[in-house]
């Protein structure tokens, strides 16, 4: 279904996140089919083997992910795809990809939960699930895209963030986001690859072989750094657990290096924080209203602005990209003059303004919310002329 | 403001009310047009409701859902019973004359009902019958071209699904001619 004269496509989120992926070299993909997600994995079916990558069809989510964290410690960026229900069991072995440090990107198309739920109806439940799926409350980096360009784009930078991280990064969609078809123009999509894991092993000798090799498989000066990848099955003994380690990636209780450890998995995220934040601000100078909005929500939340704007209601909009790390500092910037912030989320309480709420000093915090169907532009309209 | 045209169509999994949709799509993207094709079905295999909501543009699309449609292609009676009040004033109500038991009542907007199954089973095939309607939706709403809409199907028609190209061309035209007849006749 393709016109090649042209370089404008019809494609869904699902459809572009896949192509995404493949254009940041993703060679592995593993996967179980589930509404709304199974569009990313039929398309990496079709496409992978033709770009030189394998698509895999798991037995289930668990051996999904399993499958692809092998793959990455072999050296090759991987990719899955799910939603709710498969999350729920992916969220063990997310975290051993998180322990041992490797690079993983998973894209979550959420639908309306909780369990099974509704297979094809849309939602914004699972924000919370995807950022504090670890015990222990460890920060995963979250990205949400707004439609099908973004997904294309954003696939990419997850990619390149969980390679320079070397950590699982989420990429979070939803089912219109990720299934809704639009017209893409090929020739304003960007040609950028992503970025590679830190791996640099040209040994003059076998002395220096030897005297990196003793360092260990996660070696680091400073908590932030990134250890430098070697693959499993490749000329240098890789050791990895998902317990708590030592820098040799040894099994090991409390010592002040394990510690250590578990602190740099924290800290090599914290440390370049700012450098991944990522936002769409549209802000107002007289603006006394702040509208916060990501995903699905925002392109009703861009309607809704508009149209207050256009009856003379000056008002602010903030688009949240990168849920995770919290974009702090811009977040601030949105804030400066601001006395009413307006939250667009499509799932029950709020979930993501409940962790909003502390950035906000004084501001009154408002949502608006609704599960089982897309939040129209006239209720945020309503909301912010209210 | 606007120059956008939001059209629902909505009927039963099966009769081709996705696929009337994505057809449009196709269309209206040879044209140069901002597309949004959003699908919405339950998790039943076959049966159940099914519709999409397709805006064609000449600007980006914010929003893929808004609150009221410009028209309506409608193709059972819980889906006419569901959206009939959403179509703006002034806009369209397209139906499906053998699906429906209670017609639509509303002053302020123009209906009309086809029979495009009956039409369609005459062209020997009942699946064009979405094609019929279409065929009617772009005679009184030319938003794309029929030409466009056959260089789509030609597009979207797998290989082994290209024979059927003329039967759907014919079911375009019978039902552009059959809105013709109808408006003829009210005149």
């Amino acid at each position: 279904m393709s016109f090649s004269s042209s370089v404008v496509q019809l494609r869904s989120g699902n459809q572009m996140m896949a192509e995404g992926a493949i254009q940041a070299g993703c060679k592995f993909f593993a996967g179980y089919p589930i509404t709304p997600a199974t569009g990313i994995f039929k398309t990496m079916i079709d496409l992978l083997p033709a770009n030189a990558g394998v698509a895999l069809s798991a037995p289930d989510e668990i051996s999904a992910i399993a499958y692809c964290i092998g793959a990455s410690m072999r050296g090759f960026k991987t990719m899955t795809a799910t939603s709710g229900p498969g999350w729920s069991l992916m969220i063990e072995s997310v975290q051993y990809a998180l322990m041992t440090e490797t690079p993983l990107v998973v894209a979550l198309v959420q639908r309306l939960g909780p369990s099974t739920g509704g297979a094809t109806q849309g939602g914004q439940g699972d924000v919370l699930l995807a950022e504090f799926c670890t015990s222990g409350g460890y920060t995963l980096p979250v990205l949400c895209p707004t439609n099908a360009k973004e997904c294309f784009e954003l696939t990419i930078l997850a990619f390149t963030w969980s390679e320079i991280l070397r950590m699982p990064v989420i990429l979070l969609s939803d089912k219109e986001t990720g299934m809704t078809v639009e017209s893409i123009d090929y020739s304003t999509l960007s040609n950028a690859t992503s970025q590679n894991r830190p791996s640099n092993f040209a040994f003059r000798d076998y002395g220096e072989f030897q005297k990196e090799q003793r360092k260990g498989t996660y070696y680091i000066d400073a908590l932030q750094e990134i250890p430098t990848f070697a693959p499993v099955g490749g000329d240098r003994k890789v050791t990895a657990t998902g317990s708590a380690h030592d820098k040799q990636g040894k099994l090991q209780k409390n010592s002040p290096e394990t510690i250590d450890m578990l602190i740099h998995l924290e800290e090599k995220l914290r440390w370049r924080h700012d450098d991944f934040s990522l936002v769409n601000m549209d802000l107002q100078e007289s603006a006394k209203t702040l509208v916060i909005s990501y995903g699905i929500t925002s392109r009703a939340a861009k309607d809704a602005v508009g149209a207050a704007r256009n009856v003379g209601h000056a008002v602010s909009s903030l688009v949240i990209q990168s849920l995770f790390p919290i974009p702090v500092k811009k977040l601030a910037q949105a804030l400066d003059g601001i006395e009413r912030v307006v939250v667009v989320e499509e799932n029950m309480h709020g979930l993501y303004r409940s962790v909003l709420e502390r950035y906000c000093n004084g501001q009154r915090v408002q949502g608006v919310n609704k599960i089982g169907a897309m939040i129209t532009p006239k209720e945020i309209l309503n909301a912010i002329l209210g | 403001m606007t120059t956008a045209h939001e059209i629902i169509i909505a009927g039963f999994g099966g009769q081709g009310v996705l696929s009337m949709g994505q057809i449009l799509s196709y269309a209206a993207m040879v044209e140069g047009k901002e597309i949004s094709w959003m699908p919405s079905y339950g998790p039943e295999m076959r049966g159940g409701t099914a519709n999409c909501t397709v805006i064609v543009s000449d600007v980006r699309i914010s929003s893929p859902i808004l609150s009221k449609y410009d028209s309506a292609i409608i193709l059972n009676q819980p889906s006419l019973d569901k959206f009939a009040d959403h179509v703006k004033p002034g806009g369209l109500l397209l139906y499906e004359k053998s699906t429906i038991i209670n017609p639509p009542t509303r002053s302020d907007i123009e209906i009309i009902g086809i029979s495009a199954v009956a039409e369609a089973h005459k062209l020997t095939s009942k699946q064009v019958a979405n094609m019929v309607l279409l065929g009617a939706f772009l005679s009184r709403r030319p938003i794309v071209s029929l030409e466009n809409v056959v260089k789509a199907l030609k597009q979207v028609l797998p290989a082994h699904r290209q024979h059927l190209l003329p039967i759907n061309e014919q079911a375009l035209k019978r039902g552009k001619e059959l809105v013709n007849e109808l408006i003829g006749e009210s005149v």
